[in-house]
């Protein structure tokens, strides 16, 4: 009842001392743009990140290794670090009936040298189930080459290339174009794909110390994401990275789960299976995982980082402004506490009264901020910025920001709360006054 | 004589006013703190960047290579490498600049196969003139940089292992790792340290040469890591069958010297008919770690300045507002005493233009402090496309000082003067009669 009228009341003051009440309307509201723009970068990196390693690189929700794969003794010999056999029918046993999973796939890591009788360089690549590989990629990314045709619909003994290897043994698009990484895909259509040579010879050691050679064809050129990668990435059907490498195993697993599927507590279902048969598997998120995660956990954490570094920046100024515009209405209004008070009003009753008009201020401005930042996004988003961040994109990125209800949210308590914490240390001196000093007051 | 008194004036109501003028003043010290220590860390990462771009990836600032040379040279090795002849002939032209250069390296670089006999593995072979390193590891601008990263140089000196054994090679740990060579390879069996390194020769024929393992070294990129292995020139030429080398690097005694000599330099080579080109360290051809690592970092940092100072300065300039609107009555009384409104307005002008000049001074000691404190805690993190962890350091240049104090002043100088232009001229009895602030 109390607190409907104590609304009523802060609404009508609002409007009633607009002018001082702007300013403080204004603090909060570019306090809020400021929040929720960087939120929305940081937003931004993040689903591409998630689009890009889940979807596009088929990484799944998470992936199943042997344990020790990354230690010394596991690079050393990886041939000992591969899920064997009985490693893979077990995980076919869990994983196949399952209906929370959409599907699963094995890959097989592979290293070698590749020439086109002209050009010798080192490759490092994946083999993958190709028919599992059009699952986890979906519609979007199903199209996954930048020029050429996909690994899918290429005949056998097909290889593609990362970008800047296919630089390197002079495969090149032609023409060329710019295509600058996003989450709708790529554009449609085949783009053409020129080779001085498109039949090439990858060489690699098998376990045992053999030399073992395959020929391919060049069909196509994608982006492998990180640069130092890009100019040595190949991806191949693992039926013929198996026949390459003499071997049945797989260098790992990844699982993609239907939508919805919490993945962390199916990640530990699927641990404590692993557990049960004492295998020595794991299971890990691609975001944790060791190698794969690294660039994206950092990245993420730096940013993070700045993050707070902004909103400690936004709370100090912000309060103090928001304190400096609340002291002055407060003292302004002296009269009027007064008045309250010689009503019958408790000095409690009056802060909480001041705190709703503090906090309707925070959310007056908040909603300013929103409305601000809808607009700033979708200004930053039709501007179509692109820039070139090498450090986890081999292709130029657009500059985005995606509206984070979360981050709206948790800004706008932050702002209130600055508001409120504001008003009430603002109002303490007032409403301790002497009734007739506040009556008085000039 | 007047304008003196504007001054004391305004002054003196700064005092007067202690809550007003310590909660404005507060605020633009944090504003003018945060801002001045991102310029700072901005400032420290790319000069990070750009030592280990030019220095620990020996980029040099300056890069000649054969025309076309960075796109094609592994296509043709015999075409596009600068030959004995060509090399000569720029090392003619560099002499009028000797001055100005303080280290040269020449540099070969082959993607070829490591083999231990029991495995082989691709590596990417760089033969370089070796000298280089105790340079590098010696350099001003290293030490006070990145000293973090002088770890990546091994212990024994690549030049030393090279004096012993003409065939020695330096290899990155991720290679010693694969290649199943870890420990200390002094104390190997010397079958063990004996490997062969094969690649593809400027005719297309497989060639091989012998290889010591000598010395342990780090890229201090993850994605390099696992290919990395260093020879002497004479070596990587022997693989090749070549007598010239890919790329011939400059490292200047003064950075902002570089584009100049570049011009220069290319202008020379022209002139010479010399089929070389002459490239920068931030050439996105040769340079795509330093674009890479700037562009993003561009890009967080401009978020960052935008929404800090977009958001403080309006902060800052609506919380000046309300102190003036708060002071109506003031401007009334001083009006009614004869004070024209140009004269009130100046002195609201001076007196926004005092407290940011004083807040910002304080701003600049504060954020020094900080600065300090941080770089004396020692803390460390470790940075996108790089093993090493490398310390949280904040440098802050005066001229970012100077700068942020220059907005300050012009914020809160500009937001003064409109309302208080705005407000002096309305009529005398309005100005006495409206409640300002406290209606």
């Amino acid at each position: 009842m109390m607190f409907g009228l104590f609304f009523k009341i802060s609404i009508r003051n609002m409007r009633r001392h607009w002018r001082q009440s702007l300013s403080a309307l204004l603090s909060v509201a570019t306090g809020f743009v400021a929040l929720v723009v960087f939120e929305g970068y940081m937003k931004d990196v993040k689903v591409g990140f998630y689009d890009d390693f889940r979807t596009r690189q088929m990484y799944g929700d998470f992936i199943i290794e042997k344990d020790g794969v990354f230690s010394t003794a596991g690079r050393a010999h990886p041939e000992n670090f591969e899920l064997n056999r009985e490693d893979q029918k077990f995980i076919s046993e869990i994983l196949d009936p399952d209906p929370q999973v959409e599907a699963w796939m094995g890959s097989l890591r592979i290293s070698g040298m590749v020439t086109n009788g002209r050009i010798s360089t080192a490759f490092f690549g994946v083999g993958y189930d190709l028919k599992k590989g059009l699952i986890f990629r979906g519609q979007r990314w199903s199209p996954n080459t930048i020029y050429g045709m996909r690994l899918e619909d290429a005949g056998n003994h097909s290889i593609v290339l990362g970008k800047g290897l296919g630089e390197n043994l002079d495969c090149v698009g032609d023409p060329p174009v710019t295509i600058v990484r996003s989450s709708d895909g790529y554009p449609q259509g085949i783009r053409p794909l020129k080779c001085i040579d498109k039949s090439i010879l990858l060489s690699t050691w098998t376990s045992t110390g053999q030399i073992s050679a395959l020929d391919a064809n060049v069909s196509g050129v994608v982006d492998a994401g990180i640069k130092a990668v890009d100019s040595s990435f190949i991806a191949m059907s693992l039926s013929e990275a198996q026949s390459l490498a003499h071997s049945e195993s797989l260098s790992y697993a990844t699982v993609l789960l239907k939508d919805g599927v919490p993945v962390k507590d199916f990640v530990d279902k699927f641990q404590r299976a692993i557990q049960q048969r004492g295998l020595n598997l794991h299971a890990v998120e691609w975001k944790d995982h060791e190698k794969v995660g690294d660039i994206y956990r950092r990245l993420m954490s730096m940013l993070t980082i700045l993050r707070n570094f902004i909103v400690l920046i936004i709370l100090c100024i912000g309060t103090l402004s928001v304190f400096n515009t609340l002291f002055k209405i407060i003292k302004g209004r002296s009269r009027e506490i007064g008045t309250w008070r010689s009503l019958g009003f408790t000095v409690n009753q009056l802060t909480c009264a001041f705190a709703i008009e503090a906090f309707v201020l925070g959310l007056t401005g908040s909603a300013l901020g929103l409305v601000l930042s809808i607009l700033f996004t979708l200004t930053v988003n039709q501007g179509h910025f692109i820039y070139h961040a090498s450090v986890f994109s081999a292709e130029p990125l657009y500059l985005a920001l995606v509206m984070d209800p979360q981050a709206c949210v948790r800004s706008f308590a932050i702002l209130s709360a600055v508001c409120v914490f504001a008003s009430m240390a603002s109002i303490r001196g007032v409403v301790r006054n002497k009734i007739v000093d506040n009556l008085i007051a000039n | 004589m007047k304008n003196k008194m504007d001054w004391k004036m305004a002054f003196r109501n700064l005092r007067r006013n202690k809550r007003r003028t310590i909660s404005t003043g507060l605020a633009l010290v944090i504003a003018s703190c945060g801002l001045a220590l991102i310029g700072g860390y901005l400032y420290k990462s790319e000069n990070s960047i750009r030592t280990y771009t030019v220095y620990h990836l020996r980029s040099g600032h300056l890069s000649i290579w054969k025309t076309s040379g960075v796109d094609k040279f592994f296509t043709d090795l015999e075409q596009f490498q600068i030959n004995k002849e060509e090399l000569s002939q720029l090392q003619e032209l560099l002499v009028p600049y000797s001055s100005k250069i303080e280290k040269t390296a020449q540099f070969l670089v082959a993607p070829a196969l490591l083999s231990s006999g029991q495995k082989s593995i691709p590596i990417l072979l760089t033969g370089y003139t070796v000298d280089l390193d105790p340079y590098i590891r010696n350099h001003p601008n290293v030490l006070r940089w990145s000293p973090e990263l002088l770890s990546l140089f091994s212990k024994t000196t690549f030049m030393d292992a090279l004096n012993g054994d003409p065939d020695a090679i330096s290899v990155s740990r991720g290679v010693s790792e694969l290649i199943d060579r870890l420990g200390n390879f002094s104390s190997m069996k010397k079958e063990d340290r004996e490997l062969t390194i094969a690649a593809l020769d400027s005719e297309k024929h497989l060639n091989a040469v012998s290889a010591t393992l000598a010395v342990q070294h780090s890229t201090g990129m993850p994605f390099l890591e696992d290919l990395s292995v260093n020879s002497s020139l004479r070596l990587a030429q022997n693989l090749l069958r070549l007598e010239g080398i890919r790329n011939f690097n400059i490292f200047l005694k003064d950075a902002s010297e570089m584009i100049w000599l570049q011009k220069k330099l290319q202008a020379d080579i022209d002139a010479a008919h010399l089929p070389l080109e002459v490239l920068n360290f931030k050439d996105p051809r040769i340079g795509q770690f330093y674009n890479g690592s700037m562009g993003f970092l561009s890009v967080v940092g401009f978020f960052f300045l935008v929404l800090v100072l977009g958001s403080s300065s309006l902060i800052i300039s609506s919380s000046i507002t309300m102190d003036l609107l708060e002071r109506t009555k003031e401007m009334g009384t001083l009006r009614s005493l004869g004070f024209k409104a140009s004269w009130v307005t100046r002195i609201y002008v001076k007196e926004a233009l005092i407290l940011s000049l004083m807040a910002g001074l304080v701003g600049v000691a504060f954020s020094e402090a900080i600065a300090a404190a941080i770089n004396v805690a020692g803390w460390t993190y470790q940075p996108v496309g790089l093993n090493n962890r490398v310390r949280f350091l904040i440098f802050i240049r005066p001229e970012i000082h100077l700068l942020i104090l220059l907005l300050l002043l012009m914020v809160s100088g500009l937001s003064s003067y409109l309302v208080a232009k705005k407000k002096t001229k309305e009529n005398i009895a309005g100005l006495l009669n409206d409640a300002g602030a406290s209606a």
